[in-house]
């Protein structure tokens, strides 16, 4: 009788632990979907509104992620013109939520334009630093709206043993054969 | 940690304009520990061919002279196969983008009187098409009796103040001469048996490392072509013989087994539908052109062969020109100069050291014509900024990768605070980049305004000093040594003791027409290599 007791108490606590276990995983599922749901709603929405700069009086300026956001997209060929569009749209579409009365001007659109030049060059500037060898180099020059223009690659053998160009610089020439 | 950055051993490939070739040679004396500079061999291929087409067009020329002085100058009519088939193009292109083509009218035409026949596609004919020459004669062979049907269909309709289309009679005109059907002919077989092999080879070099083959290669495989080339001299009937034509390179089909599955893949396995046949049937459409090129069963096809050696001779001569003249890039890389880039005169080290490399300058190439595809697209977008957003989409920069095969790109594999820096910097900069490119700009034009400065300083001299001249002359017309009428010039002649005496007083009275009234078209060599005339 005993025994029998015993282990009806010890199947008793086993189903106790496994339940309790079920409910801290229960727990830890809820918190996590509140978390998700809390990122898609309203706390960590991106605000897409211009900020103050720092250390610049009264000056505003989009944020890095809406400047970096219309670099993407003018660089995978969208046109500046769609761009306040189409950021509009995936906005309101994503967070479900309106934008701020603040769209971006068009002239800002093109002028990020000089904000890709100047990363794709920082980031070259990375990439050719961090090679131990340039392997191949090539270079040509043509001329566009009678304004020459100049291009130089470097390539770097890949694990493959292929070279793997990547494009340093397209700039105006200085001097050239090409009037 | 930091490297040093080895650039011995590199290699500088250029196009072969002098520009380039300048800016390659002032490189390589730049660059310490040795670096090794190559033409691109694609660009080396196209120079001769374009040459050949040229020098076939001369020949054409004198050869139909009477002919095409008889066809009405309105209709441009002329012996330059670049001209037919932009022509072509322009017409028959299904995917019909030339307002006064008819291509969409041809499709459905070859579709309701020719279902299940082949027709090739007409080659993209806009823009520059260095290759166009021969890669554009291949569908033109093989349609032309389609094409001629069609012009003749169009041109006997006759609505009331309906004028027929130039471009069609131009086409119409220049399909039915034998003669051009016995150049296209020709094109053709150059185009399967020395462009499609050469092509290959010299943009497939990078990725045969692992077969022993790298640039350096080219050049033995220009020794090959140069060889070939003269046995077809020495017998022009040679540029029929499909076995021999089809075979300049067999031996690299020997050593590189990924070219003699491409081969394998051009004949028997690339496949091309037949107009509206709804069964789906498919052929091996370069098999059937080939043998259409060397076994011609159209009675035109068979009666343009006395024509087709005769052209081949003149080709294959023009080609052999080009090779060997050493002036120009190519010759260097043939082992018969002995130059120390060719095949024979480098070292199996160096050949080791440039496998992997490519044999093309296709690289710059592409990024020049991405960056003009922006300027195009943009409309008055900055050339720096269009080259910008062009160079940093090649380098996939920004790539984003949508499956597990594909890595991000560079920008997204740094850390966050990394990324937010580098856009900072990116906007911070943006103002003084734009003055920098501007500044460039102007640098150019004033560079640009220079020369043209001295440019028209130099005319000025010049033309000062022909005035001077013309002056000078004019003064000598009213002097007793000028003589007015050719009793006076025959006296004089005879008067004068000597052949140099008569000789200089004909060149001075000549003289003072041509530079005193500027009466150029009685101009007159009176020397010739630094020698004079007498």
């Amino acid at each position: 009788m005993v025994k029998l007791e015993q282990e009806k108490r010890k199947e008793a606590q086993d189903q106790l632990i496994r339940m309790s276990k079920e409910t801290v995983k229960l727990q830890n599922m809820i918190a996590k979907y509140e978390a998700l749901l809390k990122d898609t709603t309203s706390d960590k929405a991106k605000i897409m509104k211009k900020e103050f700069d720092v250390g610049r009086g009264g000056s505003r300026r989009w944020p890095v992620w809406v400047v970096q956001f219309v670099c993407e997209l003018l660089v995978c060929g969208t046109l500046p013109r769609t761009i306040r569009n189409n950021l509009v749209i995936m906005y309101r579409t994503m967070y479900d939520k309106e934008t701020s009365i603040e769209v971006l001007s068009l002239s800002f659109i093109r002028e990020c334009r000089t904000i890709v030049q100047v990363v794709g060059e920082t980031v070259t500037a990375i990439k050719l630093g961090q090679a131990e060898k340039w392997d191949q180099l090539w270079t040509d020059a043509t001329s566009r709206r009678q304004i020459s223009f100049q291009t130089l690659i470097i390539g770097m053998l890949g694990d493959d043993d292929i070279v793997d160009p990547f494009v340093v610089s397209s700039r105006y020439l200085g001097y050239s054969t090409h009037y | 940690m930091w490297f040093r950055l080895d650039i011995s051993g590199t290699l500088l490939t250029t196009d072969t304009c002098n520009a380039a070739q300048k800016v390659r040679r002032l490189l390589v004396e730049d660059i310490p520990d040795g670096a090794f500079e190559m033409d691109c061999m694609n660009h080396l291929r196209n120079v001769w061919i374009g040459n050949m087409e040229k020098e076939l067009t001369k020949s054409l020329n004198q050869l139909l002279r009477v002919s095409l002085d008889e066809i009405d100058p309105r209709l441009r009519v002329s012996t330059s196969c670049s001209a037919l088939f932009r022509a072509g193009w322009k017409e028959f292109c299904l995917n019909a983008n030339y307002a006064k083509g008819h291509g969409a009218l041809f499709g459905s035409f070859m579709k309701e009187k020719h279902p299940g026949a082949l027709l090739l596609h007409v080659e993209r004919a806009s823009g520059s098409r260095q290759d166009l020459c021969t890669e554009g004669a291949l569908p033109f062979y093989m349609n032309y009796e389609y094409y001629l049907e069609f012009l003749d269909h169009m041109l006997r309709k006759k609505i009331k103040d309906d004028k027929a289309s130039i471009l069609q009679l131009n086409l119409f005109v220049a399909l039915s001469s034998e003669e051009m059907i016995a150049l296209i002919r020709l094109l053709s077989i150059i185009h399967l048996s020395i462009v499609v092999p050469f092509r290959w080879l010299a943009g497939k070099t990078h990725e045969l490392a692992d077969h022993n083959w790298g640039p350096v290669s080219m050049g033995h495989v220009l020794d090959t072509l140069d060889k070939k080339l003269q046995e077809i001299q020495q017998d022009p009937k040679l540029i029929l013989d499909e076995t021999f034509m089809m075979s300049m390179f067999d031996e690299y089909r020997q050593k590189l087994p990924p070219f003699d599955d491409y081969w394998e893949l051009l004949y028997k396995k690339r496949l091309m539908s037949v107009v509206a046949r709804h069964t789906g049937a498919r052929v091996a459409y370069l098999a059937q052109v080939r043998k259409e090129l060397f076994h011609p069963t159209r009675q035109t096809d068979k009666d343009t062969t006395d024509q087709v050696i005769a052209l081949g001779e003149i080709a294959v001569g023009r080609l052999l020109t080009e090779l060997h003249n050493p002036k120009k890039a190519t010759h260097r890389y043939l082992s018969s100069s002995n130059s120390p880039v060719c095949w024979k005169n480098v070292s199996d080290d160096v050949k080791k050291l440039l496998y992997g490399r490519k044999a093309t300058n296709d690289e710059a190439e592409s990024a020049l014509g991405s960056a003009t595809h922006e300027i195009q697209k943009a409309g008055r977008i900055d050339i720096p900024n269009a080259a910008a957003v062009s160079d940093v989409r090649r380098n996939r920069i920004f790539h984003r990768s949508t499956s597990d095969k594909e890595k991000d790109g560079m920008f997204h594999c740094f850390e966050d605070v990394l990324q937010e820096c580098i856009m900072r910097v990116g906007m911070k900069d943006a103002p003084n980049t734009r003055v920098t490119n501007n500044e460039q700009l102007e640098e150019q034009l004033k560079v640009k305004q220079k020369k043209m400065e001295l440019a028209k300083e130099k005319n000025m001299e010049s033309a000062t000093e022909s005035y001077i001249d013309a002056l000078y002359y004019i003064a000598m017309y009213g002097s007793d040594k000028c003589a007015r009428d050719l009793k006076t010039v025959e006296e004089i002649l005879k008067r004068l003791p000597s052949d140099a005496q008569r000789y200089v007083f004909l060149k001075e009275n000549i003289t003072i027409y041509v530079k005193g009234f500027g009466w150029d078209e009685y101009k007159h060599a009176w020397s010739k290599n630094g020698r004079s005339i007498q």
